[in-house]
Order: structure tokens, then sequence, then C-alpha cells
């Protein structure tokens, strides 16, 4: 039997509490909405290269507010959803780079006739890794949930017939504007049920 | 000769650092081992320990440079912020080490 490590649990309950109230879900639904963005604005990937640094902190924020004196406030030696943002920045990324490579061989950048409709599996792939690291780390069952929605809507956005209305690059902005939406959707309720389910504790009973 | 050949040596039990040995104390290290800091609250409620046992578990943590103890405000409320030293560090790891050494000369 392969040795464990005694510790592995308690790290993963360590991270499990940065996940408690929702905000992370929140914090990344609104990073992938501005990558979902990018896609069709491409100078919005440098606002998002800013927002990787921000987020994190603002994040650290307010979770501290809505959790530490509920649950109690622990720092990770690293902010638990840098790990989702970099997933999603390299997501938009490596597909946007994809495009660009495809697009200019054919005779011009960005160019929607030339655009494939299977970049939605190529976005949804990095997705799902960012999704499965965090699921592993935390055991967490709802992060295993987002990386098969990621997974499932990837290949959703690539061969329903959408009709002439939807171009490919659409295809892969709704793709990621779905999961954004699942992620905030999902966050807003479990930090709803978390502010419901765990009241802000009296002084005494909060410090020693 | 075969006694001998069998005999234990435990020894080295005898020599375990007891400041980490307690178990509620052993819970507290390995507990703000892997988070960078952490408040009262929390190591509370991860180690299911009651206020006062922990804060007397906690005292004598300080007191053997094993954990830092930090009394801040977060606006109007005390809070008490705790952190793993390196030397607690290296003391949970050799307590680790040592009584993984003993046991495995167990039989059995």
């Amino acid at each position: 039997m392969p040795a464990t490590d005694p510790l592995r649990p308690l790290q993963q309950r360590a991270y499990r509490h940065a996940f408690a109230d929702g905000t992370a879900d929140i914090v990344t639904g609104i990073f992938a909405l501005m990558v979902g963005g990018a896609t069709q604005n491409r100078s919005l990937i440098g606002l998002a290269a800013i927002y990787l640094v921000v987020l994190p902190l603002g994040w650290r924020f307010f979770s501290q507010q809505i959790s530490s004196r509920r649950i109690g406030y622990a720092e990770l030696p690293e902010d638990p959803p840098r790990t989702l943002l970099l997933a999603i920045m390299a997501a938009g990324v490596l597909t946007l780079g994809i495009v660009a490579l495809i697009t200019l061989s054919n005779g011009r950048l960005w160019s929607l006739d030339h655009w494939p409709d299977w970049t939605p599996l190529v976005a949804g792939s990095g997705l799902a890794a960012g999704f499965l690291v965090t699921a592993v780390r935390a055991a967490l069952p709802r992060y295993y949930c987002y990386a098969a929605a990621s997974v499932g809507g990837a290949v959703f956005f690539w061969i329903y017939p959408f009709g002439p209305r939807i171009n490919p690059s659409d295809r892969l902005t709704l793709f990621i504007f779905a999961i954004a939406g699942v992620l905030l959707v999902s966050g807003i309720a479990i930090l709803a049920r978390f502010v419901r389910t765990h009241p802000v504790l009296q002084t005494e009973e909060h410090d020693g | 000769m075969a006694d001998a050949r069998e005999r234990i040596d435990l020894q080295p039990l005898a020599t375990l650092d007891r400041v980490v040995h307690e178990p509620g104390r052993l819970l507290v290290l390995a507990c703000l081992s892997v988070v960078s800091r952490a408040d009262f609250l929390y190591v509370m409620r991860e180690t299911g320990l009651t206020q006062g046992n922990l804060s007397s578990h906690l005292a004598r943590l300080e007191a053997a440079g094993y954990v830092s103890v930090e009394k801040t405000f977060a606006g109007k409320v005390p809070r008490t912020l705790l952190q793993i030293t390196e030397s607690g560090r290296e003391a949970l790891l050799a307590y680790r080490d040592r009584l993984v050494d003993v046991l495995r000369r167990l039989p059995g």
C-alpha cells in the first residue's frame, strides 16, 4: 500500500474552507466573462491580464469580510482562485492563439471564414483542467461538475446547429459566457446559503 | 540469542518531544502547518478543541516557540492570528520521523 501524506486531508480541508463561501466561484465567473468578451474584442485580453493580479486580492478581501467571523480565517500559501483564473486565461489565450495561426495562414487574421467551429473544445479542455486541479486539491464535488460542464458544453457549442446567425467566434464566446454564467449562479447560490447557515459569531465565541 | 535479536529498541520513544506529543497540540501544529496563518476560530473549528483547551495548548506552544500568536483587531472585533514558526515546523517533522521510525521497529 502506498504511503499517504497524513497532512493531505488537512490541506484539502484548508482549500475547501477557502471555497466555502462561494466568492471564489463568483470571482472566477467574472473573470470568465472578461475572457469570453476578449474572444470578440481582443483588446480585453490586456485588461484580463491586469484583473488576473487584482481579482485574487479582491477575493481575499471579500472572502475575509464574509467568512472570518463565521467560520474563521485561514491564509493559504497561494490564493486558491489564482489557479482557476490562470487556467481560464490560458484557455482563452491558447484558443485565440490557435485561431490567429489558422486565420493568418489562410490570408487574413481573425477572418470568420476560416475560424474553426471546434474552438470551444480547446477552451473547454483548458477550463476543465483548471476545474479538475481545484477539485482534486480541495476534494470539492462541485468543481468536478464544473469540469464536466466545461467538456459537455464545449461539445454542445461545437456541434449544435445554431444556424447562420451564429458564427464560429460566437460559438466560442457563448460557450465561455455559459460557463461564466454557471459559475456566477452557483457562486451566488452558495454565498446566499453560506450567509444563511453560518451566522456571525459573537466576539466571545470568536476569539481566544 | 533469539531474544537479543528480537529485542526492540524503544529508547527513542522516551526522547519524543512532549510538547508536540500531546494529541491536542499535535492537532494544532498539524492544522497550522498547512496554512500560512489562521485565526483562533479556524483552528478551533478544525481541531474540534474547546476555546479554553485551545487557549491553554496555544500558550504552551507559544512558550516553546512553536507557534506565534498575534493579537489584532478587525474593526472593533479582537482577532488572534496564529502562525507555526520555523522551529515549530521542524519539531513537527522531527516528531513524525521519530515516531514512524519507532513504529516501524514494532513487530506485527
